[in-house]
Parts: structure tokens; C-alpha cells; sequence
């Protein structure tokens, strides 16, 4: 009784902490409500002494060194070294340093890598983290398998969507009711937010996908048609008439109804200025509001589809994943980095932290009706929709960097033209991804019947 | 060298002089044998193999590497943006180099203000000032755009404008460089004998005569030394093409380097990274050859 | 003086155009400076402030605090010096064999030696990669101190510097016995003070400033040299703008009380090469 009352409590002050995650005054309460055990007494490593390397992204240091901490505490034998560096620069020194066979013992993975460094990394060791025991705990566990092994756990489901400036869309005289349900409709709001000064300048974007929401927004429109990414099974990306209609609607936004430019800044650095009115972004963005524009009140909703039908796909998702295991490591580490990891992901308040922080929705079942996933209003849109989202398989990061470089780029600013960049466009993904072994599993979408391979 | 055979081969100093001339050729032959020969060759033979690292892939594909590149327009575009930033940056760094270095030179007390000032960029570090400059040109909330709107001039995208970008960063780069040649400059001119001016000056020539005709021939080796200086860093310029541009928008502001670095670190192709440098090796090596034979037909003024 | 008329207006112009000038030099520090005691939504409003409304220290203890800039300032310090001395004393060796020494071969060994100037940097980075490795020295110090042990530059500079050393100090040495390397260590080098001065700068700024192979090569925090830490804050999505300005002062703000302490021995011996070129 006095067990269920304290747990209950802590569950009570760990919400209550939820709201606090970017100052990062969270629970470092171990909290174990899924299926997958772990002996908080055991002893690792016979009691012997160990230091572990471990490499970060700079974001998710605090997270990791709070939880390192707390192992360490169960286990004062073991002590971790973190290292942290920038998004890129991470994997850029992992490329380098895996090969060579230096490099850390585990470090922050992304999925995007998969295919460059599965042959430098060691799988979950399938007796402390068993497959059927985690695919009772989590969602996405069929997303990470490659063959029968485990590289990570995907642990917090990404999406995207459409933010809007609370603000500026009660001005505008607009209410929930006006949440497009239509890309028409999507249109015409986004034409009552913008905004005109006297000389005819815009002064606020009604919409803005500048730079860094194009590429993403271009494949969920697409999926929304039926559009794939990619041949079923292949690398092949597809760009046709249909994908090429898409890209001028896209443009037609800003040409022809006016509603943003390209000569506002990127869609995340202009929103959180109130000078975009809406944008669509992935939900990180969330976070990087937190951050940079707190006082700032928005909404958010999925993308409207074409006709207002339930389209084959909203969006695309992809997950964050568990850090990864360096192939070289000695057996002993080995064991213990298993056991570590097997703290974090039996460890609810981990996982829920590692997704707040990535802003994303948690995989873990026994998460899926936190409360403060469910009420937060970006986690929840997409956590209601999730049937509606497919996941393409881990495909490297160019591929959004090539669209980004023809469709924003090339197109938007430098006014090429729409046929020759398409062309330019499928030379040049399909030269990056020539270099990988990725294949698309969007056939396996469950409702991949409706889209159009 | 006339000089240098005046330490004669004594018979009982042999030993030691012997003995420097064998630790000094060996180390040298040594080290740069391990970290400029070896290494060199090793990209060469990897330009004509698909090498993955990450992927432990390294078959031999011939000459592949090389006609994928040639074939895409990538090459020549930073080629030009290559040539482009290293011509500009230097003609700048070396024309504002000197002008500044005679305009400080004319001041008396402030002198040694000035200079401090205009060298201080130089000694800072460049990817600390490539960011703050990144934000500076930022179009929305950085200051530039904000100046030029108060005064009343239309706002630019700087970097995010395929046509301004790889200027902005040459605009950092030359705000960054030219203290350097404003001080050896302003050295050289020290050591011009104040009499040739005051003789100048008695023939009644005015300033820019007595620039044109005794600055700038008795400086010439020093203009020689900053232009050869200048080419050899700016040709192989990455940092702050990486941290201000990440070579956008498109490729716009693409350099070899930066090129080969994307297509090593970002497309994990080595093989594909190698023969862009070999390109860059040979198109500075034409380069250099030119200059030599140019400075040996000219002879000395 | 029928000049003067003309004379004093053309220097008021120039004073006008240097002093802009030299606002144009100073005013990225400045804004720099007052950018870090901003907080990051009053960096990203419109229009810019130029001073802080609300200063904050919050960036400079995440910088000095957390994220341990203070360390990373003694790595990139000793270090830096460290790289900097041997390649001094090893610029004035070769440079002094290359000067004053005869044996066969010499200048074609010079001539390899200054061709590898020519070769671009990118190039070697894998192939040195991979010999790291292999030599066990990734990670290390070591790693980026061997392969810049020589410099070509500073052997190069260093020989111009020695062949204006008369001979005649030299055959002093060999009359009164002394072998080479007393010679050297105790003739040469203390003629070489203005160089190694000279030079030294140069090799200090350039150590300072190493970016990309200190980036590459160092994989535990606690070894991070400045601009490896920098690149903490090159994030492409998460940019926290206050924690760039407030790491970029750190960064260059002990440089420049260093240089404005000692900025005229400073520039006259980084001149001194520029004359010796």
C-alpha cells in the first residue's frame, strides 16, 4: 500500500517536473512499469573498476550525464566519460573514428547512419535485452531490426506539422474551426494571416517553409497523393509529373497567393520572430521555441490532406534512437554496456526524457497515455494520427539535403527552372544513395495499398 | 649561395659537421617521407578505388572516380568559386594591405593605434569570428540589414543569396587577412630611405608619383611574398566556407576543399574525395610553375 | 606652401577613412561582446538591439561552467606552445644545415621540402587518419603534435634568417673547436632571437587557430582545444546564438589583452618575416 501511495506520488512530481525538462529539473527516480526486468542490486563487473567513453550529441548531454549519474550510483564501479559534439560533427567523427577501430564505446546514434556504420558496431546482446520482451515494451522495435540484430531502439517517434502563431490567428478572426482540413483551405488561411504594409511589402508571411521545411513538407504533400519516396524495395527515388505538380503548388504559394517569400528568414528563425505566421516543421521545433522564443503562444495541427479525406499518409516519421555499441569494444564492457542500456530502456523516466527532449512522441507502450504526452499539443496531434504516419526506413540524411539544395535553392531563390531542376535533382540523389545499401520498406506500411508504387 | 663553402671539411671536425648533415637529411627525408609522400601516395592510389571507409569497401574501379567528376558540374563551379575567392582575397588583402600601410605610416602619434587595430582581426580565431560574422549577416535579426535599412538602402540576403554569398564570406575573409599585409607592409616601408622621398619631393613630384615610382618598386618582393602567401592559403580555404555557408545556397559557394570534404565526410566516398584533391594538386602546381617562370623572365627590377 | 591648403585636407580625408576603417575592424568584437550578455529571444528579435536590455550572464556560465571553456583554454594554450617550440627549434636546425652546411644534394632536398608547400592539406587527412591509427594515436596529444614536429615554412624562413649571419661567427666557433651542434646551439641560436621571436608569433597564431585535424584527431572532451569546443555551438538547428557570441569571447578575448600588452614587439616581429620573405 505504502509502495503503490509513493510510487503514485512520484509519478504525481515527475508530471509535475515534466514541465520543467529544458532547465532540466526532471525525476531521477527509477521507474519500471514495462515488461522488460532489471535488477537494480545486481553487482556488473564483479565490483571491478571500469570507465566507459561515451560520445553525445551536445543537445542531449544533460540527459545522458543525469542518467550516467544515476547509474553510477547503483553501480559506484562504473564511471562514465562523455563527450559531447554538434549534430554534425558527431557523425562526422564517428565516420572517422569507428573505421580506424578507435572511437567510443557507445555513443549517440541516428538512424540515418545505420548504413554507413553497421559493420563498426556490435548488436544488443539479445540475452539482458530479449526481442520479443522489447517489442512488448515498444512500438518501433521492427523499424530498428536489421536481420535478427538490434543496433539501438528507436525511442521517440519524430514527426511534423504545422505551427501557428496563436496571436496572430485569433487577429486574423480565426478560430479552431478554421483549422484547414484541405490544402485549399491551408491556402486560404494562410492568406487572411498574411499581412501588408503600406507599400504593399509583406510584413508577415502567412506561411513560411523557407530552407529547412521545404524538403520535409515536399515528401509529406506527396504522401498525401499517394506519392512514394522510393520504388518499392529500392533505392530509386521517384520524382514525376505528379511529384513536379506538387513543387509548383508549393511555389504558387508564394508566387502566385502571396501568402510568404523567400526573402523572409528560415521558417523556424522567422516564426518564433512573429514574422511567419504558421510554418511546418518537425516537432523538435517545440524545444528549439522553448529555447529561443518562450513567451511566444502557438498552435499546431497535421497536415491538412488534399480533399480533406483521410489521406494513405499524413507525414512521415522517423525515430530517435538508444545509443549504439562500438564493434571493438572488449567483452566486459561489452556485458556492461548491455546492462546500462538495459537500465535506461526498462527505465520509463528515461525514455520519457530522452523524448521530451528530442520533442518527439514516446515509443515505449506504457507511455502512450502519459498524460503530459497526451495534453501537450504538438505530441498529442501527432500521437492521436500515428496510424497515418509511414516510416520509410532509415534512409541517409543527403536525401533531404539534395531536395532542399534543387527545390529551395535552385528553384525558390535562384529561379531555375522546374523541369531541369527535377532532372538535376534525381541525378544527384540518385548518385548519394548509389553509395548506400539502404532500401525502402514503405511497402510495409500498413496501409501501403493506397499508395501508388 | 657563395658563402657556404666556407666551413671547409676540417679533419678533425669532420665528425660532427658529417654527423649534422646525416641527422638532418635522415629526419627530414624520414618525415616527410611518413606524413607528405606516404599519405600522398596513399590518396593517389585510393583516387582510383571506391573507398568507403565506414563500409570497408575498397575495390579498385580504375579511372571512375575521376570521369564522375568531370562529368559533373560541380567540379568547375568550384573550380571558379576557387579561383574566384583566391584572386579577390588577394588582390584586396594586398591593394588594401598597402594602401592602409601607407596611410597608417603618414600618422605620427596614432600610428601604433591604428595598426593595432586594423591587425587585430588577424590574430583572432577564425571559426569564432566566422560565426559571429554569420550572425552579422544574418537577413532578418542581424545588424547589417538593419543599417542599411535606417539608412535607407534596400535590404540584402547576404549569405542566403546564391549571388552574394561567396562574397560575404570574401568580405570576412579580407576584413580578417589585411591587418597581416598592413604590417609586413608597413615594415617594408620603414626600411625605404626617407631621403629618396625628400628627393622626390625637391623634383616636385607629387604623392602618387613617388608611390608609383619608389614605393612600389622598392616593395616589390614583399608584394610578391603576400600575393604568394595569400594564393597558397586562400586557394585551400574551408573553415569559414563551412561554418558561414555549409557551401549553400545550391552549391554556390562550393571550393575544392569544401568539395572534398563534403564528398569524404558526407557522402562517405574517399575514393571520389582523393581525386578531387589531385585535381586541386594540379591545378596549383600549373599555377606555381607560372609564377616561377614568370619571376625568372622578369628578372629583378 | 601653396601644397598645404590641399595637403591638410587630404589628411583630414585620410583620418576620416582610416578611422572608419578601423570601426569596421572593431565593430563585429563589439558586437560580439554585447551580443553575449543578451538573451537569446532578444538576439533574434526585430529590429536588433545593440545593447543589452536585460544583460545576462547566463551564457558565460554555461560556457565556463558546463560546458568547461576554461579547460579547453589550457589545452589550446600549452599545447599551442608546446607545437610552437619544436617547430622553432627545429626550423633553426634544418634552416642552419640548409644555410651554412655543403653536402651533396642539398638543394634538391630543399626543393622537395618546399614543394610539399604546394600540396593541398585535404589531401593527406585520410591517409593520415588511417596512419594514426595504426601508430595507436588517435585520441592522443601526440596525434597532432608528430606530424607538425617540422614545419616547412619555418625552415624555410629560418634559413633566410641564418644566411644573414656572417660567416665569420661561425669559423670563430670551428677555430676555437667547437663542433657543429655546440655551434648551432650556442652560436646560431642566440643570433636568432629576433626570428624565433619573429616566427614565433606566427607559429603560435597558426597552432592556436588549428581547426579541422585537432577536431578530428581529439575524442575526449576533457583534450578539446578552443576551436574544437567552438564547433560545440556550430549546431545546424538548436543554434544557441547567446552561447556562440559568449564562447567566441572567450575564444579571443585573452588573445587580444595578450596582444594589446605586447603589441609592439608583436608586430615588429611578425614585419620581420614579411622583410626576410
Amino acid at each position: 500500500m505504502m509502495k503503490r501511495f509513493v510510487s503514485i506520488l512520484l509519478v504525481v512530481m515527475l508530471m509535475a517536473c515534466l514541465l520543467n525538462v529544458a532547465s532540466g529539473e526532471t525525476s531521477t527516480e527509477y521507474v519500471n512499469s514495462g515488461k522488460l526486468s532489471y535488477d537494480l542490486t545486481a553487482q556488473v563487473n564483479n565490483g571491478e573498476e571500469m570507465e566507459l567513453e561515451f560520445w553525445v550529441q551536445v543537445e542531449l548531454a544533460n540527459i545522458y550525464q543525469k542518467w550516467c549519474d544515476a547509474y553510477t550510483e547503483l553501480h559506484p564501479n562504473i564511471k562514465f566519460n562523455i563527450t559531447q559534439g554538434s549534430n554534425e560533427d558527431h557523425f562526422k567523427k564517428l565516420g572517422m573514428a569507428l573505421p580506424s577501430g578507435t572511437g567510443p564505446d557507445l555513443f549517440h546514434m541516428h538512424n540515418s547512419f545505420i548504413d554507413q556504420f553497421m559493420i563498426n558496431l556490435k548488436p544488443y546482446d539479445p540475452s539482458v535485452l530479449p526481442l520479443d520482451v522489447l517489442r512488448e515494451d515498444f512500438n518501433a522495435i521492427d523499424e530498428s531490426l536489421y536481420g535478427d540484430n538490434l543496433y539501438y531502439v528507436g525511442l521517440a517517434a519524430m514527426s511534423c506539422g504545422v505551427f501557428y502563431n496563436s496571436q496572430m490567428w485569433a487577429d486574423a478572426g480565426l478560430t479552431d474551426a478554421d483549422i484547414p482540413t484541405t490544402w485549399d483551405e491551408l491556402a486560404a488561411v494562410a492568406k487572411k494571416l498574411t499581412q501588408f504594409d503600406e507599400n504593399g511589402k509583406m510584413t508577415v508571411a502567412g506561411f513560411n517553409y523557407n530552407e529547412m521545411s521545404i524538403e520535409y513538407l515536399l515528401t509529406a504533400l506527396n504522401y498525401h497523393k499517394g506519392i512514394p519516396m522510393f520504388k518499392p524495395g529500392t533505392h530509386t527515388p521517384i520524382l514525376n509529373d505528379e511529384y513536379k505538380a506538387t513543387v509548383q503548388w508549393l511555389k504558387d504559394l508564394y508566387d502566385v497567393e502571396n501568402v510568404g517569400s523567400v526573402e523572409f528568414p528560415m521558417s523556424i528563425l522567422s516564426f518564433s520572430q512573429s514574422t511567419s505566421a504558421m510554418t511546418y516543421i518537425g516537432t523538435w521545433f517545440g524545444n528549439w521555441m522553448k529555447q529561443n522564443a518562450p513567451d511566444l503562444e502557438y498552435g499546431f495541427f497535421i497536415l491538412p490532406s488534399v480533399d480533406g479525406t483521410v489521406p494513405p499518409a499524413y507525414d512521415r516519421y522517423n525515430v530517435e534512437v538508444s545509443p549504439s555499441i562500438n564493434a571493438n569494444v572488449s567483452d566486459e564492457k561489452y556485458a556492461v554496456i548491455n546492462d546500462f542500456l538495459c537500465f535506461l530502456l526498462s527505465n520509463d523516466n528515461f525514455v520519457l526524457d530522452f523524448a521530451l527532449m528530442q520533442y518527439g512522441t514516446p515509443t515505449k507502450k506504457c507511455l502512450a497515455d502519459n498524460a503530459d504526452v497526451r495534453s501537450d499539443i504538438v505530441l498529442g496531434a501527432v500521437a492521436d494520427n500515428m496510424d497515418r504516419f509511414i516510416y520509410p526506413g532509415a534512409y541517409p540524411d543527403s536525401y533531404h539535403s539534395v531536395l532542399k539544395k534543387y527545390f529551395y535553392d535552385e528553384v525558390m531563390l535562384n529561379h531555375m527552372d522546374l523541369d531541369e531542376a527535377m532532372e538535376q535533382c534525381e541525378e544527384e540523389l540518385v548518385d548519394a544513395l548509389d553509395a548506400t545499401d539502404f532500401f525502402s520498406i514503405e511497402d510495409k506500411y500498413s496501409h501501403a495499398d493506397e499508395l501508388k508504387f | 649561395m657563395q658563402h657556404e663553402s666556407i666551413i671547409k671539411p676540417r679533419h678533425h671536425r669532420w665528425d660532427s659537421r658529417k654527423t649534422m648533415i646525416l641527422v638532418a637529411a635522415s629526419a627530414l627525408i624520414l618525415y616527410y617521407s611518413i606524413f607528405f609522400v606516404f599519405p600522398i601516395g596513399y590518396a593517389l592510389v585510393g583516387s582510383f578505388f571506391n573507398w568507403m571507409p565506414t563500409k570497408r569497401v575498397f575495390s579498385f574501379i580504375g579511372f571512375e572516380n575521376y570521369n564522375k567528376i568531370f562529368s559533373q558540374s560541380t567540379l568547375g563551379l568550384a573550380m571558379k568559386n576557387t579561383l574566384l575567392f583566391t584572386l579577390i582575397v588577394t588582390l584586396f588583402r594586398t591593394a588594401f594591405g598597402l594602401l592602409l600601410a601607407v596611410l597608417i605610416n603618414m600618422r605620427g602619434k596614432t600610428k601604433t593605434l591604428f595598426r593595432m587595430i586594423y591587425f587585430l582581426p588577424y590574430i583572432t580565431s577564425t571559426v569564432a569570428v566566422s560565426m559571429v560574422w554569420k550572425w552579422l549577416f544574418e537577413p532578418s535579426a542581424g545588424p547589417l540589414n538593419y543599417y542599411l535599412s535606417q539608412i535607407g538602402l534596400p535590404t540584402q540576403l547576404f549569405l542566403k543569396d546564391s549571388n552574394q554569398a561567396l562574397f560575404c564570406v570574401m568580405l570576412m575573409t579580407i576584413w580578417k587577412e589585411t591587418g597581416y599585409a598592413t604590417v609586413i607592409f608597413m615594415a617594408g616601408l620603414t626600411n625605404i630611405p626617407s631621403t629618396l622621398y625628400e628627393a622626390a619631393e625637391i623634383d616636385g613630384a607629387n604623392r602618387i608619383q613617388s608611390f608609383s615610382h619608389i614605393t612600389l618598386p622598392l616593395l616589390k618582393s614583399t608584394i610578391e611574398f603576400i600575393v604568394l602567401t595569400s594564393f597558397v592559403t586562400f586557394s585551400q580555404t574551408f573553415t569559414q566556407i563551412d561554418l558561414m555557408t555549409g557551401g549553400g545556397p545550391g552549391k554556390s559557394t562550393y571550393t575544392m576543399v569544401y568539395y572534398l570534404y563534403q564528398e569524404a565526410f558526407s557522402s562517405n566516398r574517399f575514393g571520389r574525395a582523393s581525386a578531387i584533391a589531385f585535381v586541386l594538386f594540379a591545378v596549383i602546381l600549373v599555377f606555381s610553375l607560372l609564377q616561377l617562370r614568370m619571376r625568372r623572365n622578369g628578372g629583378d627590377l | 606652401m601653396k601644397h598645404s591648403g590641399t595637403k591638410k585636407l587630404s589628411d583630414i580625408f585620410m583620418v576620416i577613412f582610416l578611422c572608419l576603417g578601423s570601426a569596421i575592424m572593431l565593430y563585429p568584437f563589439i558586437y560580439m561582446i554585447l551580443s553575449s550578455f543578451k538573451e537569446n529571444q532578444e538576439i533574434i528579435r526585430i529590429p536588433p538591439t545593440f545593447l543589452p536590455e536585460k544583460p545576462t550572464f547566463e551564457h558565460y556560465q554555461l560556457v565556463l561552467g558546463e560546458k568547461n571553456f576554461g579547460l579547453f583554454f589550457w589545452n589550446s594554450l600549452w599545447l599551442t606552445i608546446v607545437r610552437t617550440s619544436i617547430v622553432l627549434y627545429s626550423g633553426a636546425f634544418f634552416g642552419y644545415v640548409f644555410s651554412k652546411l655543403r653536402f651533396r644534394g642539398k638543394e634538391a632536398l630543399f626543393l622537395f621540402i618546399l614543394a610539399t608547400m604546394m600540396v593541398p592539406w585535404p589531401v593527406t587527412i585520410v591517409p593520415q587518419y588511417q596512419m594514426m591509427s595504426w601508430f595507436g594515436w588517435v585520441g592522443k596529444y601526440s596525434s597532432i603534435i608528430i606530424p607538425s614536429l617540422f614545419s616547412t615554412f619555418s625552415i624555410y624562413m629560418m634559413r633566410q634568417f641564418i644566411d644573414a649571419i656572417p660567416n665569420e661567427l661561425i669559423e670563430a666557433g670551428v677555430v676555437d673547436g667547437a663542433g657543429q651542434f655546440s655551434i648551432f646551439h650556442f652560436i646560431i641560436l642566440p643570433n636568432l632571437t629576433a626570428a624565433i621571436s619573429a616566427l614565433g608569433i606566427f607559429q603560435f597564431l597558426w597552432a592556436w587557430d588549428d581547426y579541422l585535424w585537432p577536431f578530428l584527431m581529439l575524442q575526449n572532451m576533457k583534450m578539446y582545444t578552443l576551436p574544437v569546443g567552438l564547433s560545440l555551438f556550430n549546431g545546424q538547428y538548436f543554434n544557441d546564438n547567446g552561447g556562440i557570441f559568449a564562447a567566441s569571447s572567450v575564444a579571443v578575448l585573452p588573445v587580444m589583452i595578450v596582444y594589446l600588452m605586447f603589441q609592439n614587439q608583436l608586430t615588429e616581429g611578425i614585419a620581420a618575416t614579411g622583410i626576410k620573405g
